[in-house]
């Protein structure tokens, strides 16, 4: 990690991250909710596929709670350019499903899909 | 002090702005009720935790009731004390202590001395209204000197502050939580494994029975009525100034002829006074002090007559072993040259003699026991009773305390000098030592003999005391957290002093844990302080080397000041201990 | 807005970002508030701008956060502290752990903020050792925040320096009270003290300190982010901005959910929540935790904020929000919480500690069977009394579940004390099963699923239940498959 030393670096350094954005992101839940429901292993599976299909562009993220405690573990599908899929009560084969579907055929699991029931406020620029 | 504008009941007053509600309505002449509440300001002896919340007043504009003890005034604020809502909550407050608290008052050591149960008569408290579970712990009566019946804590958090805050012990703290919070050692040590210095002022400042004394009064009335057995009392300095108290007399009255008087009626054989081995202590400490000087010892010299404070150096500064005095503390010389030089001069056998003391001190009951106070394999004091237990036997025996006449103690170990009777209060050891230590290294008499300078209740005080060319630098301190600030400097080199006195209670012995109790009147303490001098003022002799009594010991049986048989018997040693 | 009921904004990055990695924060806008502030604004100015915001505190109080750090300011000290209070105890809630395992960045860079609006330089994290994922999320993100120089010395070349430790809690409810909290981090008992002195006066060894919430500072980026008057336009007129819940209890959906302040409780409970489990009737919302209240269905639609809470006898309290439907005994439940708080009194003070468990005895004697009217009239009498005299806000709001369920569901308290019935079938001590011979048919389904053989009959014959071995487990209940058993 370089260190920021301006407020200017740090710009520059949001900039740049955000043009790297051409991945695919599969957020999985895993604050202690989640990894208590088995997000662990639903973890492990999606990135041992991800693996096994020799899948570039994906990028797994242990991220925190979705909010969603009654349909723990969680998946969320980000694809650059579309609206993001959450999925629920994943587990280790549904999660494969998911990858074949979803990723690599653009099928979205229609029956584990929650419906994403909240905005998140803009998080803006700095106003300038 | 800038003043603020405030109603109270109705009544406008301006006060400074840093009074307490509690303080501000005691200038309208209304006082409100408290318990866990304490506050001797000049001994910096402050409980405000707030948490009996017997004090609750209302405040306009506030939601909660606020407890006068800790709210401060404000420009403006209006206070009712008195109101149906206060007062019930007030009660209530009583009535919930009472429900977790024994019912035995009238076989309670506290029994009419009890501040709980006085709140309660003053609240109308005339039903147990709650009831429910009651907490109920295990007796610690481990120790010489504290007896800890935790059934009877209302947890106001005095004892806390007395040994976290003022004498910086740390034994006593708040443990677990709820309705089983408790004030003890930490991982529930009984008292005896602890570094407690049994100075006793969690005693004098517990509200209720919770803390109190092991009582030793029925030993002590086992050895009067045992014929075998010749029963030698002594009475310390402070006993005199603080004993009348006990029977409704002013504080700071000086009962010495009638302390003495009752002493004889209770049976005691022989009546001796502890102000005897004071001037006995001086002679030797003054010599030790002469004696570090002249060869190099080590110096600062500590006075080692408060066994709190020894203890605490024990435990706390193992490094500074050498420093105190090895004196013997002045009853613990008593007691040996009763079993010694007394037996063998009346021709008693030791064995049968019993020495009791009668100290306003609760430590003193913790050294009697210390295995190295001990002369031909006899301790040298055997029972020590507080100025309250004696009190108590005055009553048991029926003697009317307040119509005594004075008497004399008895001889040749009841004269004593004024430099003696100051032993009592804080910076009365080193007063009394300077007398002696000045008329020896200048050769002569001197006229001097009140050092002010000295005096006084700040918790350290210091001055420098010009003796022929030499100018002698003094330190005081009382109250163990000043003692440990004189230490910490010592330890770090930074100290410059020649001589310190240090006693564990503020205010000295005359605050002692044994000491009938001040109820929080710190005015009471003054009071006694001014008494010792008095009683110092009015004694012919007023230096401890001009005692004929010592003189004569000195003469027919010890030899020399600070010689060897003085070392045998007067002098001590002291032991590093752990910090638990 | 659109037409979802959520809004998130303290936990926006939750569930979205990596935790561990601070680029992902830093992608999404994270020290863009701090890095302007220490570019152009003025410590006043940031106060200025939070007051502007109406942030309230969100751990339960709802202090003006601004007004807060102002006191700070204004007061001298060597030094200044700056404490986020991640000491979430309430019974069910979770959202300050879920902030700080999903979004924890998002904590320090406020702490920077708060520090160089207050004169601080050094913060801590108050943490419960309960959390030990939010605590490796925290550790990693301090380690990472250091090595990015987004905290530490000269932050960003600002000259503002700012260090942030971490401190454990052992685990007292009452150390989410500042004053306990901050006696804790010195090392000594958690304990409250009386205030005044206020923190923001003699805090933290004696300096201004000022303590906050982990949800508090989590809005206080985005408040810089998206400008303080577009915060102040959402919630209500006292209170702005959102609020985090963990809904919880007889809900389908239970979760944790972000609401713009003035969302009504029926809008969490049917439309975000899903309703209640099984289309069961809906009893009771409670919230505020242990120092909150039950809130009856006459209240579903009020909008929600600090005050209009606190007028139903509830309190906003840190979010935890429980839903209670029919099956829910009300005396019971006041009977749960209090036994929490007597558990969790630090004991200090006489009215809560020896008040509070007066009231649960008498909850208890009322859940026996042995409670009288005169013992509600002691506990709403008593109850008044605690709240007035306790020495802090656990004490203050211990009796709150007891009053509150008194005051809405009193005739339940009644059936209890008069009926010496529990309409919920709930208080076990209350209740009694029998066979309805004319209904069994000797199936034995009962019999066999009795733990204490007190269920007696032939095969084909009605059987009939020991009343005196008994121990009213609903076991029987649940076997029968003919509606043979009755509760009452």
């Amino acid at each position: 990690m370089i260190k920021i030393k301006s407020f200017n670096e740090l710009k520059e350094l949001k900039e740049s991250l955000n043009a790297q954005r051409e991945h695919i992101r599969i957020i999985v839940g895993m604050a202690t909710c989640g990894m208590a429901a088995g997000a662990g292993e639903v973890f492990d599976s999606i990135a041992g596929e991800i693996m096994r299909q020799g899948l570039k562009n994906v990028t797994v993220v242990r991220s925190g709670c979705m909010g969603a405690c009654h349909s723990e573990p969680t998946v969320e599908i980000v694809k650059p350019g579309e609206d993001p899929v959450l999925y629920g009560n994943v587990d280790s084969s549904r999660a494969k499903v998911i990858i074949s579907n979803h990723i690599m055929r653009g099928e979205i699991v229609e029956e584990l899909v929650l419906e994403k029931n909240y905005e998140t406020a803009s998080l803006g620029e700095v106003e300038q | 002090m800038k003043k603020v504008n405030v109603t109270i009941n109705d009544i406008k007053i301006a006060v400074p702005e840093n009074y307490t509600v509690l303080e501000a309505a005691r200038e309208i002449d209304v006082e409100i009720p408290t318990l866990c509440h304490l506050n001797l300001h000049d001994l910096k002896a402050v409980n405000r935790s707030a948490s009996c919340r017997v004090c609750v007043v209302e405040i306009e504009g506030r939601g909660t009731l606020a407890p006068s003890c800790s709210t401060y005034v404000a420009e403006g604020m209006v206070i009712k004390t008195h109101t149906p809502r206060s007062v019930k909550a007030r009660r209530t407050m009583v009535e919930l202590l009472l429900s977790d608290h024994p019912k035995d008052c009238l076989v309670c050591e506290k029994n009419q001395r009890c501040e709980l149960q006085k709140l309660a008569a003053d609240l109308c408290v005339r039903e147990i209204k709650y009831t429910g579970a009651q907490s109920t712990y295990e007796i610690d009566n481990s120790s010489r000197s504290i007896y800890r019946n935790l059934d009877k804590c209302i947890l106001c958090r005095r004892c806390e502050t007395m040994c976290n805050e003022v004498q910086t012990c740390g034994i006593l703290s708040g443990m677990d939580r709820g309705f089983e919070t408790v004030v003890g050692p930490a991982f529930g040590l009984p008292m005896i494994d602890t570094m407690c210095t049994f100075c006793g002022q969690c005693v004098a400042v517990c509200p209720t029975a919770a803390l109190t004394e092991i009582n030793q009064i029925r030993e002590v009335w086992d050895a009067i009525n045992d014929p075998e057995k010749i029963v030698v009392v002594q009475t310390a300095p402070a006993v005199r100034v603080a004993l009348g108290e006990e029977f409704g007399m002013e504080a700071g009255t000086i009962v010495t002829g009638k302390m003495a008087a009752a002493m004889r009626r209770l049976g005691f054989d022989r009546v001796f006074d502890t102000d005897f081995a004071a001037d006995l202590t001086i002679v030797e400490e003054a010599s030790e002090f002469i004696h570090r000087l002249r060869h190099g010892g080590t110096l600062p010299i500590l006075t080692s007559c408060c066994p709190a404070w020894v203890k605490f150096f024990e435990h706390q500064f193992p490094d500074l072993l050498d420093i105190p005095s090895t004196c013997k503390s002045p009853h613990e010389m008593f007691g040996t040259v009763v079993k010694t030089y007394y037996a063998a001069k009346m021709k008693i056998d030791p064995e049968k003699l019993v020495v009791v003391s009668v100290m306003p001190c609760l430590a003193k009951k913790y050294e009697a026991a210390r295995p190295e106070l001990n002369t031909n394999g006899m301790q040298n004091v055997d029972y020590v009773i507080s100025t309250r237990e004696a009190a108590k036997m005055i009553r048991e025996a029926g003697i009317n305390f307040v119509d005594l006449p004075d008497e004399d103690f008895d001889n040749p170990l009841g004269e004593s000098t004024g430099a003696s009777v100051i032993f009592g209060t804080t910076g009365g050891v080193i007063e009394a030592a300077l007398r002696t230590a000045c008329d020896w290294l200048t050769g002569e008499s001197l006229e001097k003999v009140d050092y002010h300078q000295l005096r006084g209740l700040e918790g350290i005080r210091e001055g420098t005391v010009k003796i022929g060319d030499m100018e002698v630098r003094i330190g005081i301190a009382h109250g163990l957290g000043n003692a440990r600030r004189l230490l910490e400097d010592i330890r770090s080199g930074k100290s410059t002093y020649h001589a310190i006195e240090i006693m564990a209670c503020p205010g000295g012995c005359i605050g002692g844990g044994g000491q009938p109790y001040h109820g929080g009147d710190e005015g009471i303490i003054k009071k006694r302080a001014d008494a010792i001098y008095r009683e110092d003022q009015g004694k012919a002799k007023r230096k401890s080397h001009e005692n004929e009594n010592v003189i004569e010991l000195y003469r027919d049986y010890l030899g020399e000041y600070y010689g060897e048989k003085a070392h045998e018997l007067l002098h001590t040693s002291y032991q590093k201990r752990e910090l638990i | 807005m659109s037409g979802h009921k959520q809004l998130r904004i303290a936990l926006r990055n939750c569930g979205v970002i990596d935790p561990e990695n601070i680029l992902e924060y830093i992608a999404r806008g994270g020290y863009m508030a701090l890095g302007k502030i220490l570019d152009e604004m003025a410590p006043e100015d940031v106060i200025d701008e939070l007051k502007k915001s109406g942030l309230r505190g969100r751990g339960g109080g709802g202090f003006p956060t601004g007004l807060k750090l102002e006191f700070a300011r204004r007061n001298e000290g060597e030094r200044k502290y700056i404490i986020c209070n991640a000491d979430e105890g309430d019974p069910g809630a979770f959202m300050d752990r879920s902030i700080l395992e999903g979004d924890p960045q998002s904590i320090l860079e406020a702490m920077a903020i708060c520090g160089y609006a207050v004169g601080a330089n050094e913060g801590y994290v108050y943490i419960r050792a309960e959390y030990p994922l939010a605590i490796e999320r925290l550790t990693i993100a301090i380690r990472q925040a250091y090595e990015a120089g987004l905290i530490g010395d000269d932050i960003m070349g600002s000259g503002f320096s700012f260090d942030i430790k971490i401190k454990y809690g052992a685990g007292a409810f009452v150390c989410g009270e500042e004053t306990a909290l901050i006696s804790s981090v010195e090392g000594n008992r958690g304990e409250p003290h009386f205030k005044p002195p206020f923190p923001a006066e003699k805090g933290l060894w004696g300096m201004p300190t000022t303590v906050n919430n982990v949800e508090t500072l989590a809005n206080i980026p985005s408040i810089f982010n998206m400008g303080a008057g577009r915060f102040a336009e959402i919630g209500t007129k006292t209170s702005k901005g959102t609020k985090v819940f963990a809904l919880a209890g007889n809900v389908n959906k239970v979760g944790l959910v972000e609401v713009p302040m003035g969302t009504t409780l029926r809008e969490i409970v049917y439309d975000i929540g899903d309703g209640i489990v099984g289309g069961k009737k809906f009893k009771a919302v409670q919230t505020g935790g242990p120092s909150g209240g039950c809130i009856p269905e006459q209240f579903l639609d009020i909008p929600i904020d600090y005050e209009s809470l606190k007028e139903i006898g509830s309190m906003m309290g840190s979010g935890g929000m429980i839903i209670m439907d029919e099956d829910t005994c009300m005396v019971d439940i006041a009977k749960y919480y209090l036994e929490f708080t007597t558990d969790e009194s630090c004991g200090k003070c006489t009215p809560c500690r020896i008040g509070n468990k007066r009231l649960y005895e008498i909850l208890c004697k009322i859940t026996k069977g042995e409670g009288t009217e005169e013992d509600l009239d002691s506990l709403k009498e008593l109850g008044g009394i605690i709240k007035d005299t306790s020495l802090c806000g656990l004490g203050q709001t211990a009796p709150n579940p007891v009053l509150s369920t008194m005051k809405y569901f009193y005739d339940e308290y009644l059936s209890h004390v008069r009926d010496k019935k529990c309409p919920a079938g709930i208080c076990s001590s209350l209740t009694r099963y029998e066979i309805i011979a004319d209904k069994c048919i000797g199936c034995t389904m009962c019999a066999k699923a009795c733990p204490t053989a007190c269920i007696s009959g032939k095969v084909r014959e009605p059987h009939k239940i020991d009343q005196a071995k008994c121990i009213k487990c609903g076991a029987c209940f649940k076997a029968c498959k003919f509606d043979a058993i009755l509760k009452s």
